[in-house]
């Protein structure tokens, strides 16, 4: 591995860091790209025999690396977990994109507002089946059909609102929102099971 | 349901996962990896620690390499051309740095690494070069 051009600046940072610094952005940064993958295979791309490796493993791995080597800058206005967010989500982007046009991309694409692009849509091939993805959102809706509170937010969710917008709309913080989460995939992991 | 709102449904809801994700506090994401450790995690820190020692000597070695090549271009321009960038009274000022230069050749790596006052110098130099270039 190289030094890069911000390795002085971003080691300026790293050598305060504790272990529970990295094991914060190590997590949230795994669920992250879970999440991103998830997102992602919706348009075919990151089976492991893609990448030659497991995915989660391998976009880990860069996000820190690259931070570390002083190949990508550690933006003081960014946390760490922050940052290696944002260069795995752009990594896993460029691996898309390099599946969809067989070209090679730029890497000084930076997004300003990484919120707004968590809800990009790519465009999907052509030839994708759509039919597995119509299931998916049948368990979930099915998951949550008794239960009022998560039903809205499911319905908000498919009307392409954010965090800070549902929790508006269901009248509570976006912290307590938060917690939903955990209670939507209880609920649709229970269904799932009571239906196998 | 018409199937892209299917796709575009689930894009929208694990877009909405990463957004709470990011939202966690240090404390929560701690206590759950107390309550249940990951050894994925820790497997990563343990290699963090390494790659950051293993980095640590190749930036050493780069610094060390790019003061080289940066005295080499210095010598063969001589240190009387050199001087010549300077006004007087810069001069002045620099003359004890130029005599630690003129002295290189008997300093080896870890004093060349450790003398700040003669990076100093070597920084100086290269950005007149620099700029004498771009004139």
């Amino acid at each position: 591995m190289e030094v890069g051009e911000h390795y002085n600046s971003n080691h300026q940072r790293i050598a305060s860091l504790t272990d529970n610094d990295w094991r914060v952005a190590l997590n949230k940064c795994k669920k992250h790209i879970q999440w991103r993958l998830r997102q992602r295979t919706l348009y075919g791309a990151h089976s492991p025999s893609n990448l030659g490796a497991d995915p989660v493993e391998h976009y880990l791995g860069v996000a820190y690396e690259k931070i570390l080597s002083g190949e990508w800058e550690w933006k003081k206005e960014h946390s760490l977990s922050e940052q290696m967010i944002r260069i795995a989500h752009k990594y896993i982007g460029l691996e898309v994109e390099k599946i969809s046009t067989d070209k090679k991309t730029s890497l000084q694409i930076v997004y300003k507002d990484i919120e707004e692009d968590f809800y990009h849509m790519a465009n999907a091939p052509p030839d994708i089946d759509e039919s597995e993805y119509e299931e998916k959102l049948r368990i979930i809706e099915a998951a949550v059909f008794e239960d009022s509170q998560l039903a809205i937010m499911v319905e908000a969710i498919k009307e392409g609102h954010k965090r800070s917008e549902i929790a508006a709309l269901m009248d509570i913080q976006p912290r307590q929102f938060d917690k939903l989460k955990e209670k939507l995939e209880r609920k649709v992991k229970n269904y799932k099971s009571s239906t196998q | 349901m018409a199937t892209v709102n299917a796709r575009q449904a689930l894009s929208n809801l694990y877009g909405l996962m990463m957004e709470i994700n990011l939202h966690r506090t240090d404390e929560d994401v701690l206590k759950e990896l107390q309550e249940h450790p990951d050894p994925q995690i820790e497997k990563h820190v343990l290699r963090i620690k390494q790659l950051t020692t293993k980095l640590k000597a190749e930036a050493t070695k780069v610094r060390f390499q790019d003061a080289v090549n940066q005295l080499m271009i210095l010598k063969q321009k001589g240190v009387d051309e050199i001087k010549k960038l300077f006004q007087p009274s810069e001069q002045k000022e620099l003359i004890p740095l130029f005599r630690k230069f003129e002295e290189l050749t008997e300093k080896d790596e870890k004093e060349i690494l450790e003398d700040q006052e003669l990076l100093r110098l070597m920084k100086i130099l290269k950005d007149k070069l620099d700029d004498c270039k771009n004139d």
